[in-house]
Parts: structure tokens; sequence; C-alpha cells
């Protein structure tokens, strides 16, 4: 074979090659993952309520329940859900809620391929029903506008237990509104904790409603949480373990006193103990005393305390959008180092947790080199 | 003759080794990491429960750093203590070293416990974290990010993986660099994997960087879910918009 020959048939071998790389490059993306917003109408039937409704009357063209019947058949989506949402929301507010409230007194729904999903200030970026999409609606402009509509229907849900999700954008729905509602809302998310037909499959909602514990600042619900965090379902042991995580950084004197009080409470995981301790601002009396307890504790281990100081200097927070509260914002962390080295050779020199000894100087130390 | 020889040309060139099966990380030489992007990494000490630990970490805001989850939380031990930044740790040399003072988790309510199953502690795994620390972690210097997840699934994008993986010969003390351009697919939310790309243990929290549209290396992801023999498979955790939200508001 010539030269020329060679070389054209490398040629044409090579594209051959590269026709077959491109189609392996091109072909579509086999990945499982769903978009989160894809609100295309379900397979499976309206798990509506109200159906059967011997009037066959068609809903008005542009309604809420002609949206519902067109999501159900699938000629509805996404677009129309974020246009519906940009038009109630755009509505005079009184307009908006009476129109929500009429089609969530039929007791009809669809359900929507998106997770229940929050976004920042507690709204929804993703709900599973279009009732739960209107429930959020409804207490978005509630609030804006001061009315207590959303609270009022948001009751009204809490009475039955019809869903999950819908119970926790209820639950918010009212704290939105009444700021002194702490003790019912409660009582609802004890009530909620205790359906167990709900706990053995929780919902995203369900978990999310963790965050109600939390708004709450009740101590009293530290057994309810032990409890979750050891059993059998992984989705709330995490929920449980973020939410009490999260209720010792926001109500930490109370979380330390109830512990305190209470000391067989996480005795079972004592370095998840201590960072419940760990949350403590020494710069105020009653924490620092409720600290100083705990560290006086004679059935506290060596190895918890010494993990309670490590923890003091690099305090640790969750991150996430939730529900009803926000994250504590970040402080100056040059004082706190500064005011904690101080408080570690002040314990020192008054010959104070003595089996800390070697830890506290060690500590005080690299606090010192740190914040000059 | 001209028929057969051309099978056998095609034969060749098909058969052919056109790579290797997976990329694999490679030890950086001292020269080169002194030289950015390297020295904005370093690696992360820490206490987790009774034990040691090491991961990495890339300076993602003046006095910030940007790490996998698991280094910062486990289930059953709670937060991480004792948290040190060795900047540029090259052997015994490091160009900086800081302990932090402020920790933040990505983390909500909710998980993928579903996808993984039962007792996989890669529920809080997947997670993103960034750590705080009271002076400069790099001198002024930080890494740029993107949020734009396509500079990671595109294969055409040349893709470098750099922490301190510590398997086999690998001690742990030196920086471990992988390029390349296998793509990386979404399995679910912010976690893509590559059954094409080797993580090293102790790279988890070291970053992904992709050349931007303007040629800038930028932090895309970081390393969550180390490779284990004889699975290949790597996985990140892609900057999406949780993510810029925790480096803007939390991180300084």
């Amino acid at each position: 074979m010539d030269r020329k020959s060679a070389i054209r048939l490398l040629l044409a071998a090579a594209l051959l090659v590269l026709a077959v790389a491109l189609y392996f490059l091109t072909r579509p993306d086999v990945s499982s993952s769903r978009t989160p917003s894809d609100a295309i109408a379900p397979d499976a039937p309206s798990a509506g309520r109200g159906e059967g409704s011997p009037s066959a009357r068609q809903p008005a063209p542009g309604s809420l329940e002609d949206l519902r019947s067109r999501l159900q058949s699938g000629e509805a989506g996404l677009v129309e859900l974020n246009a519906l949402r940009r038009r109630l929301l755009a509505a005079p507010p009184a307009d908006a809620l009476a129109e929500i409230q009429r089609f969530l007194a039929t007791g009809q729904d669809s359900a929507l391929r998106s997770d229940f999903t929050v976004g920042e200030g507690g709204a929804l970026e993703g709900a599973p029903s279009l009732r739960v999409f209107l429930l959020d609606l409804l207490g978005q402009i509630a609030r804006e506008s001061g009315s207590d509509a959303a609270a009022t229907v948001a009751r009204g849900v809490l009475e039955k237990k019809t869903s999950p999700d819908e119970w926790a954008i209820a639950l918010r729905n009212v704290a939105w509104h009444d700021r002194a509602a702490r003790p019912y809302l409660a009582a609802k998310m004890r009530e909620m904790l205790a359906h167990e037909p709900w706990t053995r499959s929780p919902s995203d909602g369900l978990l999310e409603a963790f965050d109600v514990i939390v708004y709450t600042a009740d101590p009293a619900f530290i057994p309810q949480l032990a409890q979750l965090r050891g059993g059998s379902v992984i989705d709330l042991q995490r929920a449980a373990a973020v939410a009490m995580d999260r209720l010792s950084e926001t109500a930490p004197l109370e979380v330390m006193r109830y512990l305190n009080a209470h000391p067989a409470e996480y005795a079972d995981r004592p370095l998840v103990r201590a960072d419940f301790y760990a949350r403590a601002d020494l710069g105020v009396p009653a924490q620092r005393a409720a600290l100083e307890t705990y560290l006086s504790r004679a059935d506290v281990g060596l190895e918890e305390k010494t993990k309670l100081l490590g923890g003091l200097a690099s305090p640790a927070s969750f991150v996430s959008d939730n529900l009803l509260t926000p994250n504590l914002p970040p402080g100056d962390d040059l004082p706190r180092l500064q005011h904690y080295a101080s408080v570690l050779a002040e314990w020192q020199q008054q010959g104070r947790f003595p089996e800390l000894r070697s830890a506290m100087a060690r500590l005080e130390g690299r606090l010192k080199a740190q914040v000059q | 003759m001209k028929p057969l020889l051309a099978l056998l040309c095609l034969a060749a060139l098909l058969l052919a080794p056109s790579a290797e099966a997976a990329d694999y990380p490679y030890k950086v030489d001292l020269q080169t990491s002194r030289t950015l992007p390297y020295t904005l990494i370093g690696q992360l000490y820490f206490a987790s429960g009774r034990q040691d630990y090491l991961g990495s970490a890339v300076a993602i805001k003046d006095r910030s750093v940007l790490t996998a989850g698991h280094n910062l939380y486990d289930a059953e031990t709670g937060w991480s203590t004792e948290l040190e930044l060795r900047r540029g740790a090259y052997g015994n040399s490091v160009l900086s070293e800081q302990y932090a003072s402020r920790v933040y988790l990505l983390s909500g309510y909710r998980a993928r416990a579903n996808y993984f199953g039962g007792d996989d502690i890669r529920t809080f795994a997947l997670d993103l974290g960034g750590l705080r620390f009271p002076k400069a972690v790099a001198g002024g210097a930080f890494a740029g990010w993107s949020t734009d997840t396509s500079l990671i699934t595109n294969s055409a994008a040349r893709k470098m993986i750099i922490g301190y993986g510590a398997e086999g010969a690998n001690t742990g003390d030196y920086p471990l660099t992988v390029s390349t351009q296998r793509p990386f697919s979404r399995v679910q939310g912010a976690f893509l994997e590559s059954n094409e790309v080797y993580f090293e243990g102790g790279m988890s929290g070291g970053p992904l960087f992709v050349a931007d549209g303007e040629g800038n290396l930028v932090v895309t992801g970081v390393v969550v879910s180390a490779s284990k023999k004889p699975s290949i498979s790597g996985g990140v955790r892609v900057l999406n918009k949780k993510a810029a939200n925790l480096i803007q508001k939390f991180l300084q």
C-alpha cells in the first residue's frame, strides 16, 4: 500500500472512532434525579377530597378549580403554578385571600411532583400538593396584609389529621399571626409526633415541622427529641438531632437548666450532650452559672467536659431555611474568644474544675495566640 | 490485501487504549504546592468523638474555608472540635496554621436518607460546611467560586480536585491533585458523582476547581465522598444557591 492510501485509511478509521465517541458523549443523561420544582400532574388519580360531587358543573376557566382539573389531566404544570403565584401575590390581598379560602373549603386537591421545600423566610419553594401550595400563599398574603385569615384556616386544618404537610404549613401560619400561640403550637406538635401513621413514614413537611419545636423554645420537648433520636426511623433521628441542637442554640439557658435538672437525658450520648452546653454565652451570668453547674457535676465524665471546653472555642450551627426560626447571625469571634480565655484563666486561678486543669491551660494558651 | 489491512488498522485503532479507566490523584511537588491555587488549600485536622481525623479545606473568603460536612459533624458524637487548618502543608512545612473559631454546617431537618437507606452515614456526609477563623487564612487571598454546575457536568471542561489524600503510600501530609475531563453526573440534589475519578480518604473537603468562562479557576464544589476500593466513584457537593447563601451570609 502506498503512503497516500495508508493516510487515507487511517483518517477513515479516525473518523469512525470520532463518530462512536460523539455518540456516547451526546446520549441523553440517565440521571435519576428529578428537578425539585417539576410540578407536572401525577399519574395517580386525584387524592382530593370532595370528589364524586353529583354536580357536573365545569369549573370556570382560570379558576382554581379549573387549574386543579388541568393539573390532574397534565394540561397544567409548573408554568401555570408560577403564574398563579404571581397573580395571587399581585392581587388585592382581600380578593386573593377570599379566592384561596373558597377553594380550600371545597376540600379538593391535586398532587404536585414537588418536594416540600422551605425557602428563604419560611416561604415554600416547592409544595407536594395544590392545597399545600395555596396554604403557603395564604400565609404569605395574610402576613403581609395583617389578616387573620390564614391563621383561622390553619386552626381548622389542625383539627383533623388529614395531611402532615398541611399541618406543617398550618402551624407556620398560626405562628406567623399569633406570637402568643407557642403553647398551642407546642401541643399540636406533640399531637403530630404522637400520630403513628405519620411518624412511621414521615413526610418532608413533618420533618420540616420540627422547626416548630425550636420556635417554641420549650425544653419540655427534650425527652421526646431524645427518644426520636434513638428510635428506628432514620429521618426522625436526623430531624430530632438537628432540632435539639438548634433548640440548645435558640434557648441555651432553658436547655442547660433542663439538662442539669434531668441528668439522665442524653447521658447515653455524652459527647452530643456536651454540644448543648457549648452554646452558653459566658458573658451572661445565668448561662455561665448553668454551665459551671454542669462542669461541677460528678456524673459528667472528663471526656464530655473536655469536649465542652473545645466546643466553646468553636461554637457550631446548622444553617438552613426553616419554616419559622432564622439562623442566628454570625457574631464577632474575637471578643468572644478573648472573653473565653479570661474565663479559663479565672477558673484556673480559683482552682475550679481541677480535673480539667491541663485542658484549660492548653486551651487558654491557644486562644491567646489566636486573638493576638 | 487492502480490505484486510483496513480491518487491521481499524481494529488496531479501536482496540488501542485511549486512556486509563479512571483518573487517580498524584502528589504535587513542592514548587507547585507553593503556587495558586494550592496555597489556598490546607489540611484540616479535627477531633470527632474519641479520635482525630484528617480532611481538607479551601480558603473561600478572607477568614473562612469550605470543607465537607462530615468533617464537622457526626451523628453519634456530635460536632467536631479542635479544628486546625494547616494551610499549604507539605511534609513538615506549612504556610500557616490556625484553629477555627466558628463552625457552620449547611444542613436542615430533612435528609436524603431514603436514597442511601438504613444506617448510611451519608445522611450528613453529603453536606457542605464552612469554618471561620479569627485571622486571615491566606494573607487576604482566597478562591473564587461559582454555582454554575454545567462547568462540572461538561465533560470537555478540565477539572482539578485537590486534597490531602491519605491512602496507601500517601500519608495525608502532601497535597494530591486529580486533573480530569471526565464528567460528573448528578445523583441527587447537589450531590454529583463520577465513577471514573478516584478520591482518596483525606481529600474530603478539598475543592473541585473548574475554569470559568474567563479562564479563571473557580471552586464549584467540594469532595464529600471518597472512593472505596474496588469502587472508584468519588462524590462532590456542588455549590448551589444555598451554598452561596452560606458563603455570603455566614463566612467572612
